[in-house]
């Protein structure tokens, strides 16, 4: 690439300042899906229409709106393809999230990964084998109850008290690592 | 107001594991709005159910990727540190943008072929012989989460997966051989080779290539999303939409469904479409193209090379076009109008729309007869660019065929070539039908 091309500069400038703000993005995106592999690609397409107009940004205005507003775009692409009626938080509720989605941020949630793998690897087998159907083969808590022969009330129940088990154990190892010389 | 607060946090959950009905839906809602400490925690539920997924789906990946089975899987992309992208560009990296995951590992990105290289590994494959773009567009080019602009002359490397803008041309040809690929529109494809052999992904849009002879054993593969081409020397156009269309223009493509069900030996002169059905087909198709017979009279001449489309010419402007006789059922017909800069560079934007209008019709009577819409393009115009309407069955009959390009009111003027101009207005249609 030519490090003199003006259009360059301001592509670099302005994905700079979109990965400045991609985890809370990532947070909102999330919200509005509640699927893992659409967020991440629809991430992927904001970076690159960001690329793509860099060169016509006025750079005098605040680009996280503009962020936003390609990725509403995605989400509603996206619901269309799936065709979904949106049984979601509206994106406008989701918009006055966005300060909270900065618990997304890569830095914060390095050790937070970390801590939750250890305490998954400490999860009893059965409630391990129901957050990898959950989570690895992106099961439905219908499809789960299914093949477990369980009532679905219980997957729901036993997955938010699993979840907030987790929580606490990563609060617990998270207090832990800051308390290590 | 306990118990509500509590329900609240109920739903906090319930919204991530299942479908909430609309009167909850609305109470979540409600109390998210009015609730600062209710978002937060909102929040935090969707960064534990994020990392839940985020750390299974890496588990995911190891497996595919310890399996060495799957020849095609999405990959994922996962986190970039701004940290790292800080120092990348105080060393002046010029443009790439380098990432990474938390856990250090390497960046996944969306990326069909099973390849564990990255891109700053890999060798160039392709370079760019032309490239358009209108005025503040660029296509991108992202491999492995690093991402650059092409231009003209840059080079593809393995594992590119390149975006183009709506409007957006580019041709590129492979090193050390003669076969060219072009994509237009709002195409997106990832260029890549396994063991020597070229493949392309074609994730949507359109594509055109002409193969040189490839090494026996070694044919280049051209992926959609349900069909494969295999070409080992040929001219052909493939189109991925919801369904996969090959037009073999020359030579022999095979064409596959991907759950290899479906094997079809496509000849030129021949085309073959995906469909949900098991009975993949090859059909005969010939081609008639045509010019318009006259355009100067109906739009007013102002100058030879062009039809204005301006408030002088009541944002309308003429085509007429005699296709005689036509010698079979229509498959496809397309109007291609190009876009020319007259003076200035008219960046017209807007809604233009194709309608089909009486034969007879002239410019004196054309805003009183029946005009039926065939196609409309919105979003911006600009010079060198290729307009082009698809034109239904319906929509074209043997004989003369008049049709009127009007802009929307509050659109921009814009011009066209007339077929005194360089490049003239051709209506290309497709027909069932042997040579």
């Amino acid at each position: 690439m030519n490090q003199d091309n003006p259009d360059s500069e301001k592509t670099e400038r302005l994905l700079r300042q979109f990965y400045a703000q991609q985890s809370k993005l990532r947070g909102y995106i999330f919200s509005a899906t509640r699927n893992y592999h659409a967020t991440e690609d629809i991430l992927q397409s904001v970076a690159i229409v960001t690329a793509q107009k860099a060169s016509s940004y006025d750079f005098d205005k605040n680009p996280a709106p503009w962020f936003i507003g390609i990725a509403k775009n995605h989400i509603k692409k996206w619901y269309t393809s799936q065709g979904r009626n949106s049984r979601n938080v509206s994106l406008d509720i989701l918009e006055e999230c966005i300060s909270d989605y900065s618990n997304f941020e890569s830095d914060l949630i390095a050790n937070r990964r970390e801590a939750l793998n250890t305490c998954i690897g400490k999860l009893p087998s059965k409630q391990k084998e129901v957050v990898r159907l959950r989570y690895m083969h992106d099961k439905s808590c219908h499809t789960i109850a299914e093949e477990l022969k369980r009532p679905i009330q219980g997957i729901y129940s036993l997955l938010k008290r699993l979840k907030l088990e987790l929580r606490k154990c990563v609060e617990f190892r998270l207090k832990d690592m800051e308390a290590r010389p | 107001m306990k118990s509500s607060n509590n329900n609240a946090h109920d739903l906090l959950s319930d919204y991530f594991l299942r479908e909430l009905d609309d009167q909850e839906l609305e109470q979540l809602q409600e109390a998210l709005k009015s609730d600062e400490v209710l978002r937060e925690e909102f929040a935090n539920i969707a960064r534990d159910e994020w990392l839940l997924h985020h750390i299974h789906s890496d588990m995911d990946q190891q497996y595919v990727r310890e399996s060495k089975t799957v020849i095609i899987k999405p990959k994922r992309r996962v986190f970039l540190s701004p940290a790292f992208v800080a120092i990348a560009a105080s060393l002046s990296v010029a443009f790439l943008l380098f990432a990474l995951f938390v856990n250090q590992e390497k960046q996944l990105t969306r990326n069909v072929v099973a390849s564990t290289t990255t891109a700053v590994e890999q060798a160039s494959i392709a370079v760019i012989s032309s490239i358009f773009t209108l005025p503040g567009d660029s296509v991108v080019a992202n491999n492995n989460g690093h991402l650059r602009n092409l231009e003209a002359h840059s080079e593809l490397i393995e594992g590119d997966t390149i975006t183009l803008p709506k409007s957006a041309r580019l041709e590129f040809s492979y090193l050390g051989e003669t076969t060219t690929v072009g994509l237009r529109n709002k195409s997106q494809f990832t260029v890549s080779t396994v063991n020597g052999a070229k493949n392309i992904y074609l994730e949507y849009g359109e594509l055109t290539a002409d193969v040189a002879k490839q090494s026996e054993g070694k044919p280049m593969r051209l992926t959609t999303v349900d069909a494969e081409a295999v070409v080992l020397g040929t001219r052909f156009e493939l189109q991925a939409k919801d369904y996969t269309r090959l037009v073999v223009l020359s030579g022999q493509v095979g064409f596959n469904s991907l759950d290899a069900q479906q094997q079809l030996k496509v000849n030129a002169g021949f085309l073959a479409k995906s469909t949900q059905s098991s009975d993949w087909k090859t059909q005969a198709f010939i081609v008639q193209e045509e010019e318009p017979i006259y355009n100067h009279t109906l739009n007013k001449k102002k100058v030879d090379e062009f039809i204005a489309i301006d408030p002088e010419r009541n944002y309308i402007g003429f085509l007429r076009f005699d296709c005689k006789e036509l010698a079979g059922p229509i498959l496809e017909a397309r109007l291609r109008l190009h876009v020319e800069r007259y003076v200035n560079d008219f960046g017209g934007r807007g809604t233009i729309r194709l309608f089909r209008v009486s034969p007879k019709s002239t410019i004196h009577d054309v805003l009183e007869s029946e005009m039926v819409e065939v196609d409309s393009h919105h979003g911006r115009l600009g010079a060198g660019m290729d307009l082009e309407f698809d034109l239904s069955s319906e929509s074209i009959q043997s004989g003369i065929n008049t049709y009127v390009v009007k802009l929307d009111k509050g659109g921009d003027d814009f011009w066209f070539s007339s077929n005194k101009g360089n490049t003239p207005p051709r209506l290309t249609i497709k027909l069932e039908g042997a040579h």
